[in-house]
């Protein structure tokens, strides 16, 4: 491994622990103050019996959306840098775009992409709900075509980046 | 008619002195609102449990907390008769004073900061009346309710967090306060619900319609605050 390539993964594995204690120091708010309901097995019951406790699938998305949004911005950091290696140190980018071609590569592309589908889905739902005026089921209607749209094209995605893997 | 009834139902209620007791098996009464459980275990088990209530008929506001994570009013929150168990803790969001019982001042003071009571125009005909049946009543009536219970605010996810944001009782007191011809504070309280503190804040995580022990929708008044201040109060 080059040096380049070491401080990639180096930058990377970063990344992944700021990620990681994003998402910890967002649940143990959320536990703490987010004011939802908590997360047990009377919950699902709860949950196919009535509307306003599917209320609370809003309140996940938000979680997940702030989420995704940090994962998809920290990456976006650290990619800016490996483009920007081309302008003045054209091998070291070769060096380090070699990598974008590991397995464990693909599989983090994978989870990347699932992030940026999310995100931007549930941005556009957000957006409609205002323009479009709509109350609590509505959205969450729009919620689960999000979700959907997310996993369908996720999925595609996934197996274009991971059919190397397997040729 | 309440029945005695040989099911008891674990209770778990979050206590602020960690030396007390958190844990107890009341017997069960059919219908038992979250309240009768609470009032047993101050008469049964333990004298010193800190909740509080008044009217007992959704009126006051006084006795909101949450039931497994959900704001409710405990005097009107029946428990399922297939329950067994439950988790009761105080609002989030809030400064606990004792056990499940918080101080009110965060949510009061943005309640404040909207103005919550009608200034009248100056010149209005007594009685000044809006009409049943004109579009104005039909935004205005089904906003009104309100018993600032605070358990909007604890469900929001942002206002409890105690980030500056007024919360969905003012914004949706604002609203219907904007909305009323009778009225003359409405342009300064839309610039105040518009401003960085206000509407944007609002994600849509729809916590306070959902909780609303009064079935109010303040995302709703939201949502109408933000068209407001693109298209202009209605007049
Ligand atoms: S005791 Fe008054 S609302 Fe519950």
């Amino acid at each position: 491994m080059t040096l380049a390539q070491a401080l990639f993964v180096v930058a990377l594995a970063g990344v992944l622990v700021a990620v990681v204690g994003f998402g910890f120091v967002m649940v143990s708010a959320a536990a703490r103050s987010g004011g939802g309901s908590y997360l047990s097995t009377g919950l699902l019951r709860r949950l196919q019996r009535s509307p306003e406790e599917r209320a609370e699938f809003n309140r996940w998305a938000f979680y997940a959306h702030r989420f995704t949004g940090f994962a998809v911005f920290a990456f976006l950091c650290l990619h800016i840098v490996d483009i920007s290696l081309y302008t003045f140190a054209p091998g070291a980018f070769d060096e380090v775009h070699v990598l974008y071609g590991w397995t464990s590569m693909r599989i983090f592309e994978c989870g990347l992409l699932f992030a940026i589908l999310f995100h931007t889905f549930n941005g556009l739902r957000i957006l409609a709900i205002d323009f479009a005026d709509l109350g609590s089921r509505a959205s969450r209607g729009l919620l689960t075509g999000a979700v959907v749209l997310t996993v369908l094209l996720g999925l595609g995605g996934s197996a274009v980046i991971m059919a190397p893997v397997f040729a | 008619m309440t029945e005695p009834s040989s099911k008891k139902i674990r209770v778990t209620v979050s206590r602020s002195d960690p030396g007390t007791e958190r844990t107890f098996l009341v017997e069960r009464i059919e219908p038992m609102m979250v309240l009768d459980l609470l009032i047993a275990i101050q008469r049964e088990h333990d004298p010193s449990i800190g909740f509080r209530y008044s009217c007992r008929v959704a009126m006051c506001g006084t006795c909101t907390l949450r039931m497994d994570g959900r704001a409710i009013l405990a005097c009107q929150t029946p428990l399922e008769p297939d329950r067994d168990k439950v988790r009761l803790d105080p609002l989030a969001g809030l400064p606990v004073v004792r056990d499940l019982v918080v101080d009110m001042k965060p949510f009061f003071e943005e309640w404040a900061r909207v103005k919550p009571y009608l200034e009248p125009v100056e010149g209005l005909d007594e009685p000044a009346r809006i009409r049943p049946d004109s579009p104005e009543r039909q935004i205005i009536d089904p906003s009104l309710d309100c018993i600032t219970c605070g358990a909007c605010y604890s469900s929001c996810g942002i206002a409890d967090h105690k980030r500056d944001f007024l919360g969905p009782a003012a914004l949706n007191r604002a609203m219907l306060l904007i909305a009323d011809s009778r009225d003359a504070a409405g342009a300064e309280r839309l610039d105040a619900v518009t401003a960085s503190d206000g509407v944007d804040r609002c994600h849509y995580i729809y916590g306070c319609s959902a909780v609303c022990p009064k079935g109010l929708d303040p995302a709703a008044a939201i949502r109408r605050l933000r068209r407001w201040r693109l298209e202009g109060r209605p007049r």
